[in-house]
């Protein structure tokens, strides 16, 4: 160690103290080789396993739960334009709600595919299956502009002869690209026991993108 | 010291490692709370000059980029602690076991500004020469002569303050 003879005198003894070896530093020096050989090697493809791994079992998750149905990929989705093709992620069943006494059944919300005319683009589908207790029965899938008080009929069912259990299904209508609006859907039913009433009160947010419709829960009632 | 036109190979590097490590150790161990912490700033020095030196981007012997990383590594550690005792004065208490310098005089260096209690530890715990700083640091000799000697004087003072018997 090399001091100026200008330095304050009493800076020697100090300065003595603190060149003084350290405990400890073999293990030190042993735990930070240790890092540094972990931290050095990943280019040279020790490593590659893991991250094969992780991808192998990334895919096997995507495709596994695509199968489950808990969420739909597509692949070269066509749009309007060129650029909406590439893969869509997304949720088929976006909303459920179950119900129960004269009638009894559920009524879902969905976004999927449904056949002509909107040629392959995801449409917010209306989905209800109910068991009567008694026939006859009927029931409609209805639905509104949240604030809107003007109800629409997406559909009407009614049960055929003795025949307790209807299903339905409907989208809800198209609107311009770009749109997004709040629209409550709910079921409407008609038993013979009692007088009609409405249940399964569905809000969520709709838009129109280029791949089709696509639904967002807002909430239920 | 390595000399900026060495080779870099894996037995190189280890041969650096193993020359220098009690150096960077005694620096980043001198000002840092706890081993990990000190295990931070060696680790980060290596793989610095290890990147530099194994791409061939080196342009200075090891050594000094490799003190140099260390010192950062040190002074941004220092000024961590002194933030946080600035803020939480009376509330955080440093445990002393955790202080490798301790006492008044690892108070009077931890008082000190961060980049001159990292130039003392580069020539006290380092043994470097002024010319040998100077090339580390990248400034001139009369430079680092002048800091050291106003650092020096900082710290006798500080440690008289804080009670040091001489």
């Amino acid at each position: 160690m090399v001091t100026d003879e200008r330095d304050d005198p009493r800076s020697e003894p100090l300065t003595r103290r603190l060149a003084a070896p350290l405990d400890g530093t073999a293990r030190a020096r042993e735990r930070v080789w240790s890092r540094l050989a972990e931290r050095r090697r990943p280019a040279r493809g020790s490593n590659r396993l893991p991250a094969f791994a992780a991808v192998a079992l990334a895919l096997v998750i995507l495709i596994g739960g695509a199968w489950l149905e808990s969420y739909r990929l597509d692949v070269g989705h066509p749009g309007p334009q060129s650029g909406d093709f590439g893969p869509l992620l997304y949720r088929e069943e976006v909303a459920r709600i179950s119900f129960a006494g004269d009638a009894t059944g559920a009524l879902r919300v969905k976004q999927r595919h449904i056949d002509e005319p909107r040629r392959g683009r995801l449409s917010v589908v209306v989905e209800a299956d109910v068991d009567f207790a008694s026939a006859p029965g009927a029931i409609e899938l209805r639905y509104r502009d949240a604030g809107s008080a003007v109800t629409q009929v997406l559909i009407r069912k009614t049960t055929d002869g003795g025949d307790t259990k209807l299903d339905a299904v409907a989208p809800l209508p198209e609107h311009d690209l770009g749109d997004v609006r709040s629209v409550e859907v709910w079921l409407h039913v008609e038993t013979a026991a009692g007088a009609p009433k409405d249940v399964g009160f569905i809000t969520i947010e709709l838009t129109e993108r280029p791949e089709g419709q696509r639904a967002r829960l807002l909430g239920v009632r | 010291m390595t000399d900026a036109g060495d080779v870099f190979s894996e037995r190189a590097f280890e041969d650096l490692y193993h020359d220098t490590f009690a150096t960077v150790w005694g620096i980043a161990r001198r000002v840092a709370r706890t081993d990990e912490e000190a295990e931070d700033v060696c680790q980060k020095a290596y793989l610095t000059v290890f990147e530099y030196w194994s791409q061939g981007r080196l342009r200075e012997p090891p050594t000094h980029l490799l003190y140099r990383v260390a010192k950062r590594g040190a002074i941004d550690i220092l000024r961590a602690r002194q933030r946080r005792f600035r803020l939480f004065d009376a509330l955080v208490q440093t445990r002393p076991e955790e202080d490798v310098v301790g006492g008044p005089l690892g108070r009077a260096l931890r008082r000190l500004r961060a980049e001159d209690a990292t130039l003392i530890l580069l020539q006290s715990a380092a043994g470097l020469s002024y010319e040998e700083i100077a090339r580390v640091e990248q400034t001139t000799v009369a430079a680092v002569r002048s800091r050291l000697f106003r650092a020096r004087r900082e710290l006798a003072r500080c440690y008289d303050e804080e009670g040091g018997a001489w």
